[in-house]
């Protein structure tokens, strides 16, 4: 890791030696530049005085040499540094005297002589030499005309210095003038003559010199200072920016350890100091939150520990709830108390346990269910039968559906002192019960007892008994109902059973004895009978009995004018004895034998008729309720229709049978008036009947069919009415139209039969009877199985006897004959399956 | 043909009578005008176009007037040259009632050499830097008053305007300090940057360039140089700043306006003077005087680049349009 200390001190030394550098570099540029300025302006100086003294410049006029020694004499004592490398002084045709510096190490003669001032636009021609030869680098002018060449020769460098010699010189003041005033420069300008040239030449050495001394003596130490000093400021630059940052980061770390009161005491008004001061603020918020947080997650665990204690509740209650969603009625119990011991078990407690009421009158309470831990003595037996009302304060309690929480017994109030002494006398030293309620009212309690240690439950506690509280109410209700409803079933069975007999037996006897084998034991009562009333001397007699150790004693009984049938009879209500023996009416003293406590009388009403009574006795008290009772009813009410459909049934059976009867009777006289005008053989019809009766069973038809099979067949040839004699009694052959005629008989029985809905069933002789197996027969031409089964047997028999007997057109054929035709025609005219039915039964 | 000899005798007479009047009255004539008529001598510092005006104005003003010029001198704008001529007059004692110098040089010469005759100098720019005072020297001035010079500035500008002025103290503080009051007087608020050397005039006018309305050139040897005056005038004329001055020259190198003397009537206005002086019996001095005509010239070229419209005084009489 490269620090930020180790950074800033390398970033700043390089800023440093670039400042240090371009500072160096800017005083060395500035030095030579100034340097050399004085340099020019120095050898300006010497070549303008030269050019302007008016020696030289007679000198040049009449070009005398000797007139120029003077003024070279003065101006070399302008030359204090030995800078002088050459002078020269010619006119404008030759060179009038020139001189180099004995260290120069070039000719004269090659120095360039310096001719073209007028124009001064065109600078200087650059002439490269070759060795030993003068470059000329950078000719440069100034406003006095003074051409400047840089050059070198031989790695010596001096400046050569070059200025026309005006004949005269304008007064500066005029020379002002003119620019001001005078509008035509150029022609001023030209007036001046130019008499020659000056020229010399300063070497750089003691310039360069100079230079190098100032870099060495001012320009290094300079950099080393400035080096030196940026470093030592970096350094403790760094040190004050970096230290705080130090401390920053080690407090840093003591935060990321947990430690947040450490601050910085950083005071200074910068950045940094701004820094320390928000980052001691954000520790101290920092610090506020970790507090606040901790606090949070404190509380967050506390909840999440009574929200998974609430789950383990929840989880506790479902199962509890789940177990008892199918529990049979007669796993109840068990289901309870295995629930008590989970609940007792989730809790710590010692004993948990259900009282319920023990009586209808919720007058005493019995401790129906309950679990104790390993060690702890159950209570159950001991706390049966306990009266409410010994316990009003818990009872008050409970009836507003208050819970009852007593952490401490011994603390109970003295209003709770029967309550402090029960829990006592069992050793418990803290308690809670809570109401079980169902429909609005106190069905009993469930409640945990603590006997080894004092204990206080949370309310979550409290909830999940009322909550198991409330699954035990209601399946104990449920139980209960279930148990009613199997009760009722059981009635609903013994009255389906009744009436199955009452349907499915016209015999009254049947009826009744049934009936009293269910009230006996559906009712759970010892015995009982059924007293029918004799329509005609209103008499009651015994029609059916039960249960009776000597049925003499019920004959002699009923036979009495006084008797509580009678009663029951006379008051057609239901009478009823809850001790027989208190009662002195003798005929009770006739059935003292019996041992009957108590008697019920029920008058057997159908349509407003009574129509006997049915007695229930019991040889111990009975504590019935309106279910009994309604089922005592119901029994009554079932024996009365039973009564009144028999004796129905009986009259309906005689009217039907005399019905069908004369229905027969009535069939049987149109057959044989059918016969009688057919002229057939006597009885033919009657012997058909008989043969197709007697055929059909074979062939697969019920018995119930045989009734419009025999009707069918006596009635076949009841369509012959609408045949006119003269047809149907025609002795010999008939004709086409004739046969025609005749063969619309079965038409004409269908529509004669037709409207007469009794005889629906036995159309299908009189209409089909002469339809062949191969559908060449008539009316409808049908062949197969399409011909219904009944004609396709009676036209085997009717032709079986029709062939047997004479005709007025022919004589009876022998058997043999006639087994023949009908055999030649089976395929055609019959159906072969009849034929070898009717051959199998009849031969 | 008798009558044509006496006519053509009569012709001849009369033709020599007339001559002999004629040069009676020659004879007479030349006695008076040789007995009445002064002599000047006029000194020239340098053949310029400005001093020949001058020259050209007096001796015209001259004619007529009993004044006769009796030599004219130029010194060439050498100081010794100069010294030399005024010496060699001097020396040879020639006559002379009167010298004009024209130039700075001729008068600071003459003034050394001729104590005792009356001199009237004109064409000395600023005259006030240099010591032209004696009992001999009359001059007249080579430049519009400030006044007539704020007076046309406010002309062209209008009123509440800034006009900048860069000056060598030195050599022009005397002007400035003049024209602050002027500039006062005239509601004109002036800019001054003081400068110590022709270098930083460039500078000096950046740094004022976006301040001002117009830039007044004085007549400063340190502003008015042959390499500043092409830089001053690109940058105003970039910068679209009218710029004021004292010299056509200038208005020539391109500058909007100049107010500055009629030289010609500069030289009709030194011949009254010296008619005045040549009057006098004693040597006397009639102090410094304005120019009595003065001419405005303006460089159209200028005017359009910068977008000025100088229609209300083109139509003056004493205005010069330039080109």
């Amino acid at each position: 890791m490269i620090s930020i200390r180790t950074k800033l001190i390398l970033f700043m030394c390089l800023l440093i030696m670039i400042i240090d550098a371009l500072s160096c570099l800017f005083l060395f540029v500035h030095v030579k530049r100034e340097q050399e300025d004085a340099f020019k302006k120095l050898g300006m100086s010497i070549v303008t005085i030269l050019a302007e003294d008016n020696e030289v410049k007679l000198a040049l006029s009449h070009a005398q040499p000797a007139f120029l020694d003077a003024p070279i004499k003065r101006i070399m004592t302008f030359d204090r540094n030995d800078e002088r490398g050459y002078w020269r002084i010619s006119s404008s045709q030759e060179v009038i005297v020139e001189e180099k510096a004995s260290w120069l190490n070039i000719d004269i003669k090659e120095i360039p002589v310096v001719k073209e001032f007028k124009n001064t636009d065109v600078p200087y021609t650059k002439r490269r030499w070759t060795s030993g030869g003068i470059n000329a680098l950078e000719p440069s002018q100034n406003p006095d005309l003074i051409l400047i060449n840089r050059m070198i020769s031989e790695g010596n460098e001096f400046y050569d210095f070059s200025v026309p010699v005006y004949e005269r010189q304008i007064f500066s003041e005029e020379a002002f003038a003119t620019e001001i005033l005078n509008e035509d420069k150029i022609a001023a300008e030209a007036k001046q003559r130019m008499l020659g040239y000056v020229q010399i030449g300063l070497s750089t050495h003691k310039l360069n010199k100079k230079i190098h001394d100032f870099v060495l003596h001012n320009i290094l130490p300079m950099s080393l200072s400035i080096i030196l000093g940026g470093l030592c400021i970096a350094f403790f630059l760094t040190r004050y920016i970096v230290l705080p940052l130090r401390r920053m980061a080690s407090i840093t770390l003591d935060i990321a350890r947990g430690n947040l009161t450490h601050t910085i005491a950083v005071r200074s008004k910068d950045e940094i100091g701004q820094l320390s001061a928000n980052f001691n603020q954000m520790t101290k918020s920092l610090e506020k939150s970790y507090t606040e947080l901790k606090q949070e997650v404190a509380e967050h665990k506390q909840t999440e520990k009574l929200l998974q204690y609430r789950v383990k509740i929840e989880e506790l209650v479902a199962g509890i709830s789940a177990n008892f969603i199918n529990l049979a009625p007669h796993e109840v119990d068990a289901g309870i108390n295995r629930a008590l011991k989970a609940i007792g078990e989730f809790t710590n407690v010692d004993r948990s346990y259900v009282f319920l009421y023990s009586d209808n009158e919720k007058k005493n309470m019995d401790n129906t269910h309950e679990w104790c831990a390993e060690g702890i003595a159950p209570q159950i037996e001991n706390l049966k039968g306990l009266p409410v009302d010994n316990f009003p304060w818990a009872l008050k309690e409970l009836l507003q559906f208050e819970s009852i929480h007593v952490p401490r017994v011994a603390d109970m109030p003295d209003i709770a002192l029967a309550e402090k002494e029960l829990q006592e006398s069992q050793g418990v030293q803290s308690f809670v019960i809570v109401p079980m309620i169902y429909g609005g009212s106190l069905c009993g309690f469930l409640g945990l007892d603590s006997v080894r240690v004092e204990k206080t439950w949370t309310e979550e506690d409290i909830a999940m008994l009322k909550m198991v509280g409330e699954i035990f109410v209601n399946t104990l209700e449920r139980k209960r109902a279930e148990e009613r409803v199997k009760h009722h079933v059981k009635r609903l069975t013994t009255l389906h059973t009744i009436d199955k007999a009452i349907i499915g037996s016209l015999d009254l006897q049947v009826i009744l004895r049934v009936l009293l084998e269910q009230v006996t034991a559906q009712l759970g009562v010892d015995a009982a009978n059924v007293l029918l009333i004799n329509r005609h001397t209103q008499k009651l007699g015994c029609a059916a009995t039960l249960g009776f150790r000597s049925n003499a004693a019920i004959s002699l009984y009923v036979c009495l004018k006084e008797n509580y049938a009678r009663r029951t009879m006379l008051e057609r209500r239901i009478v009823y004895i809850s001790n027989l023996s208190e009662t002195d009416a003798p005929c009770v003293k006739l059935l003292e034998g019996e041992e009957f406590v108590v008697y019920y009388g029920i008058p057997l009403i159908a349509k407003g008729e009574v129509k006997g009574v049915l007695e229930i006795f019991n040889r111990t008290h009975l504590n019935p309720d309106q279910g009994w009772f309604g089922f005592l009813e119901t029994m009554g009410a079932m024996a009365a229709m039973a009564i009144d459909n028999t004796s129905l049934f009986e009259g309906t059976q005689r009217s039907h049978a005399e019905l069908t009867l004369a229905y027969d009777t009535t069939i049987e006289g149109w057959s044989r008036a059918l016969d009688m005008r057919n002229k057939e053989t006597k009885e033919h019809s009657h012997r058909v009947t008989e043969m197709t009766l007697k055929l059909a069973p074979a062939l697969g038809i019920k018995e119930d069919e045989l009734v419009h099979i025999r009707r069918g067949a006596l009635l076949h040839d009841i369509g012959k009415m609408g045949i006119p004699d003269t047809i149907l009694l025609k002795p010999g052959k008939l004709t086409e139209e004739e046969w025609q005629i005749m063969r619309m008989h079965p038409v004409y029985a269908y529509q004669l039969l037709s409207p007469i809905t009794y005889l629906h069933k036995a159309l299908d002789i009189p209409y089909c009877h002469h339809e062949n197996w191969d559908g060449s027969g008539y009316p409808k031409g049908l062949s197969g199985e399409q011909i219904p089964l009944a004609a396709r047997i009676f036209s085997v028999v009717d032709v079986w006897d029709a062939l047997l007997s004479d005709r007025p057109y022919r004589s009876a054929l022998t058997e043999d004959k006639t087994i023949e035709h009908i055999q030649l025609n089976t395929g055609k005219q019959f159906d072969p399956t009849i034929v070898k039915t009717f051959f199998r039964i009849y031969q | 043909m008798q009558k044509h000899h006496k006519f053509y005798s009569f012709l001849i007479f009369s033709i020599f009578w007339l001559i002999f009047n004629f040069l009676i009255q020659i004879s007479f004539q030349i006695p008076f005008a040789i007995a009445g008529e002064k002599l000047v001598t006029i000194v020239r510092s340098q053949q310029i176009s400005a001093y020949n005006e001058v020259i050209k104005g007096f001796e015209e003003r001259c004619k007529g007037e009993n004044i006769s010029i009796k030599a004219i001198y130029d010194l060439k704008g050498d100081v010794e040259e100069g010294k030399r001529i005024v010496q060699n007059i001097k020396i040879n004692k020639l006559q002379t009632n009167l010298i004009l110098a024209v130039g700075v040089l001729a008068t600071t010469l003459v003034k050394e050499q001729f104590p005792d005759i009356p001199i009237i100098f004109c064409m000395v720019i600023n005259h006030e830097r240099f010591n032209f005072q004696g009992v001999n020297i009359t001059g007249i001035s080579c430049e519009a008053s400030v006044e007539d010079q704020f007076t046309i500035l406010k002309e062209v500008l209008g009123v509440h305007k800034n006009v900048g002025v860069i000056y060598d103290p030195i050599k022009t503080g005397k002007i400035i300090s003049e024209a602050i009051l002027i500039a006062k007087k005239l509601e004109f608020n002036l800019i001054q940057t003081e400068i110590t050397s022709e270098k930083e005039v460039t500078s000096a006018i950046k740094n004022i360039i976006s301040k001002i309305d117009a830039l007044w050139i004085v007549p400063d040897g340190t502003v008015i140089t042959k390499e500043t005056i092409d830089g001053i005038i690109k940058l105003t004329q970039k910068h679209r700043l009218p710029t004021f001055c004292t010299s056509p020259a200038i208005v020539k190198a391109g500058a909007l306006v100049s107010i500055s003397p009629d030289y010609t009537y500069m030289g009709i206005q030194a011949a009254q003077l010296a008619q005045t002086l040549l009057s006098s019996q004693a040597i006397t001095s009639l102090g410094v005087k304005q120019p009595d005509r003065l001419k405005l010239t303006i460089n159209t070229q200028t005017a359009e680049i910068i977008g000025v419209n100088l229609s209300s005084i083109k139509s003056r009489p004493e205005v010069v349009l330039y080109p």
